[in-house]
């Protein structure tokens, strides 16, 4: 179903601005306009919507389940105290969202003296290692499959230096690290794993 | 120093956050200065959480989301138009055409990120210590008032004042007269039960206009920038108040600094 149609840009715009799919996009933005003119009722349902969706994110990156649910109580208080600035002409709301997980989950695993002693293998398994495709909603398993497509389209070492990257934390000279591979290659091999990423994937502002 | 190809290579590594510190200086500096980086920036991005979007959701324990909702006092919202950012952001407008670099300029231009390590160093200055740097990295309100706070502090007229608090910690207080503006950096506060909030106030001969409220943690240690206008030779106070603030004092203030 997600398998894009090249051409069909307004499909595209769809997809990458309403990436959560049970939730309209436009029902999200609408939560988070309310959020930033103080609306609690509407933060209150904003975290019902996305707070498993940041946790998860999180908790794959930090794995201790107590120390992600500290960093998702900062991320909803930044939404909260931020939330006035944002602006859907700027990008959806779980896009806006996601972004900030993710950077504030990599701060806290940099932060962190337990992120010298991660198990590289973490990093670098498969994105399907811990992956139950039976119990998730129809949604997310279909979000699932079109990144594992897309990620399929990837050589090897693309593959592992975004994995290793967006899912386990590790800044770029880790990753050179772990890879053994010098660090411009591992810079120019994220980079065209992106673009690729980017056009398997449809995005486009 | 990178040549610009070098600094277009890294907007993989910098959607993904993977950039090491050296690197990010430079390529938010780069970012600056081409269209065609932040545009592929905002395209990588978008990528990548659709990545973020692929794993596996957690259910967060019941007590977390009372625990959010129990903190929102202490966590002052953003007004909705920024000043000292938008003006900055403004002046360096001149090459968003594309929507997709409309889009990165909104987002490129709104982190403070050389404001925030200033007004760091700045309380480290203060204060003496990392009690409120460690804060400050995580609290994105701070990050947003940090640019404000640089500004007083950077102002040709800035000026400080310290005093002991009853208890053993200290309040000082930055500001500047043309900036019409002040901060005010505690530490050793004691933390408030949930039904109440710190009050800021600028007094003068008039009476007392309120500034704005803050919670502190743990810690006792935290920083605000006043809402509203100084007039020069302000008195600034806080007072104990019920959540959500007062219009006027109701309480015997806890902190008075005089700016003359």
């Amino acid at each position: 179903m997600l398998e894009l149609v090249p051409g069909d840009s307004d499909m595209r715009d769809a997809d990458v601005s309403d990436p959560a799919g049970e939730t309209p996009a436009s029902r999200l933005q609408e939560l988070l306009a309310r959020v930033g003119r103080g609306d609690r009722q509407a933060f209150s349902a904003l975290y019902d919507e996305m707070a498993p969706r940041v946790l998860g994110l999180v908790t794959r990156l930090l794995r201790d389940p107590a120390q992600s649910e500290e960093v998702t109580q900062e991320i909803f208080l930044e939404i909260w105290q931020t939330s006035s600035r944002f602006d859907p002409n700027k990008g959806g709301a779980s896009t806006w969202i996601l972004t900030m997980t993710h950077r504030r989950a990599v701060d806290r695993v940099r932060a962190s003296q337990a992120s010298r002693d991660r198990d590289v293998k973490v990093g670098i398994r498969d994105l399907d290692a811990d992956y139950d495709h039976v119990a998730e909603s129809v949604e997310v398993r279909i979000e699932h499959e079109r990144v594992e497509k897309a990620m399929a389209r990837l050589t090897d070492m693309q593959r592992q230096a975004i994995t290793l990257s967006y899912y386990g934390g590790y800044s770029n000279s880790e990753v050179a690290e772990i890879l053994s591979v010098p660090i411009g290659t591992i810079k120019t091999r994220i980079r065209d794993g992106m673009i690729r990423l980017r056009d398997e994937m449809g995005v486009a502002s | 120093m990178t040549s610009d190809k070098e600094l277009g290579n890294l907007s993989g590594s910098y959607a993904l956050n993977g950039l090491d510190a050296a690197d990010l200086a430079e390529f938010e500096a780069h970012l600056g200065q081409s269209p065609a980086t932040r545009d592929e920036v905002t395209e990588l991005t978008d990528t990548a959480v659709l990545l973020g979007l692929a794993t596996r959701p957690v259910q967060p324990s019941a007590g977390l989301k009372a625990s959010i909702m129990d903190q929102l006092d202490a966590h002052p919202q953003l007004p909705v138009a920024s000043t000292v950012a938008a003006s900055s952001a403004a002046a360096s407008s001149a090459a968003f055409e594309s929507p997709a670099g409309r889009k990165a300029q909104a987002r490129w231009f709104t982190r403070p990120v050389t404001a925030l390590a200033a007004v760091a160093a700045a309380i480290a200055l203060f204060v003496g210590g990392g009690v409120v740097t460690t804060s400050l990295a995580q609290n994105s309100f701070a990050q947003q008032q940090a640019d404000q706070l640089a500004a007083i502090n950077s102002a040709d007229d800035a000026q400080r004042a310290s005093v002991d608090l009853a208890d053993g910690g200290t309040a000082t207080l930055v500001w500047s007269n043309t900036l019409l503006s002040s901060a005010l950096i505690v530490d050793g506060l004691a933390p408030l039960p949930a039904d109440r909030t710190y009050e800021l106030w600028y007094i003068n001969d008039a009476g007392a206009r309120p500034a704005g409220t803050f919670g502190v943690a743990g810690s006792g240690s935290t920083w605000r920038v006043l809402d509203g206008t100084m007039k020069a030779g302000d008195t600034v106070g806080v007072t104990v108040e019920t959540r959500g603030g007062s219009d006027a004092p109701t309480t015997d203030p806890v902190v008075v600094i005089a700016s003359a």
